[in-house]
C-alpha cells in the first residue's frame, strides 16, 4: 500500500472539517465521501433548509448525502 | 500559508498552480491511522472506497471522481498533468492486468508440483540444464514482454499526440507526397495501437483525402516562409515516426512469436519426456 508516512508534528494530521448548525460548530473528524458518485464532500457546504434541518449535498449529483435536524 | 522564500519568489501564475496541487493534496483522503492515499494511480484505491461505501469501486470510477474534483479546484489550470483520456488509461490498465495475470498464470503452472516434478526429474536424472533453461527463458521472455507491454501502449499514445497536433496546426497544408506518408504513419498507429488494444483517436483532417483534395489553396496572408518551415519539420518528423513505428512493430511481432515459440517448445518437450522416462526408470 502507497501511503505517505505519518510524523509526529504539532499540528494534528487527521482532516477536519467545521459545520455550522444553528448556533453551534459541529467539528468533524476525517473525510466524507458521497456514496455514489465519490467526490469528498464539505462539512463547511451544509446548509439550513428550513424546520431546523440542514443537508449537505452532493456537488457532483446534487444527491442529499447527508441531513440532520437540530432541537 | 507559505512563508519559504523559495516559494514567495514564484510568480503569479506558479503560485496558482502550487495552490492548486495544494488543494488537490487535501482532497486525497486520509485512512484510519492518518495516512493519506497515493493520487489517482493506487490500485488499492478503489477496494478501500467500496469497502468505505460498501459496494463494488471501480477504478475508472474513482479516477472519474478524482478527475472531477480536481477539475472544479484547478479550473482548467493545470494543463500538463493528466497524461490521457479515462478510458484509454483503463483499457491500457486492463491490457497490463491481463499481461500481469498471464505471467503470474504461468508462474504459478510452473510451480505446479506435477509439472515441476517433471521438469526437475528430467534434470536430475538426464544431468542436463535443457529444463532449467527452457523455463528461465520462458520466464525472461514473459518478464519482457511484461515490460514492453506497460511501456508501448504510453509511448505509443505520447508519440501520435504530437503527431497529431503538429498536424492539426490551422495554416498547416500538405502536399500529396506527406500526406501519403502522413496516412501510411496514422495507419501504422491505428493497427499497433489496435493490436496493443489501445482505442483509436480521432484523425486530423489531413488523412481524409478526399476532404483534403478539395480543400481550398493556402491562404494569402499566411507566412510562406512559416509554411515550408512546419512542411520541412513535418517531414521530419514524419519520417522519424515511421521508422520508430516500424521498429516497435517487428519488436512486437518478434517478441510474440519468440514467446509463442518458446512456449510450444516447452510443451512439445513436455510430453517428449514422458514417453521415454519410463523406460529410463524400469531400467535400473
Amino acid at each position: 500500500m502507497t501511503t505517505m508516512p505519518k510524523f509526529k508534528t504539532d499540528a494534528p494530521t487527521t482532516t477536519t472539517d467545521v459545520a455550522r448548525i444553528g448556533d453551534r460548530t459541529v467539528r468533524v473528524f476525517g473525510v466524507l465521501i458521497c456514496p455514489c458518485c465519490l467526490v469528498r464532500l464539505h462539512a463547511t457546504a451544509m446548509r439550513d433548509i428550513g424546520d431546523d434541518e440542514y443537508a449537505l449535498i452532493c456537488p457532483r449529483c446534487h444527491s442529499d448525502v447527508l441531513s440532520i435536524t437540530a432541537h | 500559508m507559505h512563508e519559504d522564500g523559495n516559494v514567495r519568489t514564484l510568480t503569479t501564475r506558479w503560485q496558482q498552480l502550487l495552490d492548486a496541487y495544494k488543494r488537490m493534496w487535501e482532497t486525497v483522503p486520509v485512512d484510519a491511522d492518518g495516512c493519506k492515499y497515493a493520487p489517482v494511480c493506487d490500485d488499492e484505491m478503489p477496494g478501500y472506497l467500496g469497502r468505505l461505501v460498501g459496494r463494488t469501486v471501480t477504478a475508472a470510477e474513482w479516477q472519474a471522481a478524482q478527475r472531477w474534483e480536481w477539475e472544479q479546484i484547478a479550473g482548467g489550470k493545470i494543463v500538463a498533468a493528466p497524461p490521457h483520456p479515462a478510458e484509454v488509461s483503463v483499457r491500457i490498465d486492463d491490457y497490463q492486468d491481463a499481461l500481469r495475470r498471464l505471467t503470474s498464470c504461468l508462474v504459478r503452472l510452473l510451480g505446479h508440483p506435477p509439472i515441476t516434478n517433471l521438469a526437475f526429474a528430467d534434470y536430475k536424472y538426464n544431468e542436463d540444464p535443457y529444463w532449467l533453461h527452457t523455463l528461465g527463458e520462458l520466464e525472461a521472455r514473459a518478464k519482457l514482454m511484461l515490460e514492453f507491454a506497460q511501456q508501448a501502449p504510453a509511448t505509443l499514445y505520447v508519440m501520435r499526440g504530437r503527431l497529431e497536433g503538429f498536424a492539426s496546426a490551422p495554416d498547416l497544408v500538405m502536399d500529396e507526397a506527406t500526406r501519403g506518408a502522413y496516412r501510411a504513419t496514422i495507419e501504422a498507429l491505428d493497427r499497433t495501437q489496435a493490436a496493443l488494444g489501445v482505442p483509436l483517436a480521432e484523425r486530423s483532417r489531413h488523412f481524409e483525402m478526399k476532404h483534403v483534395r478539395g480543400a481550398p489553396v493556402p491562404p494569402p496572408e499566411a507566412d510562406p516562409e512559416l509554411q515550408r518551415m512546419s512542411k520541412d519539420e513535418l517531414r521530419a518528423a514524419l519520417s522519424d515516426t515511421r521508422t520508430r513505428l516500424e521498429a516497435v512493430e517487428t519488436e512486437i511481432s518478434r517478441r510474440t512469436s519468440a514467446a509463442a515459440r518458446a512456449l510450444a517448445g516447452m510443451l512439445v518437450s513436455a510430453r517428449e519426456p514422458l514417453a521415454c522416462q519410463q523406460p529410463q526408470e524400469k531400467t535400473p
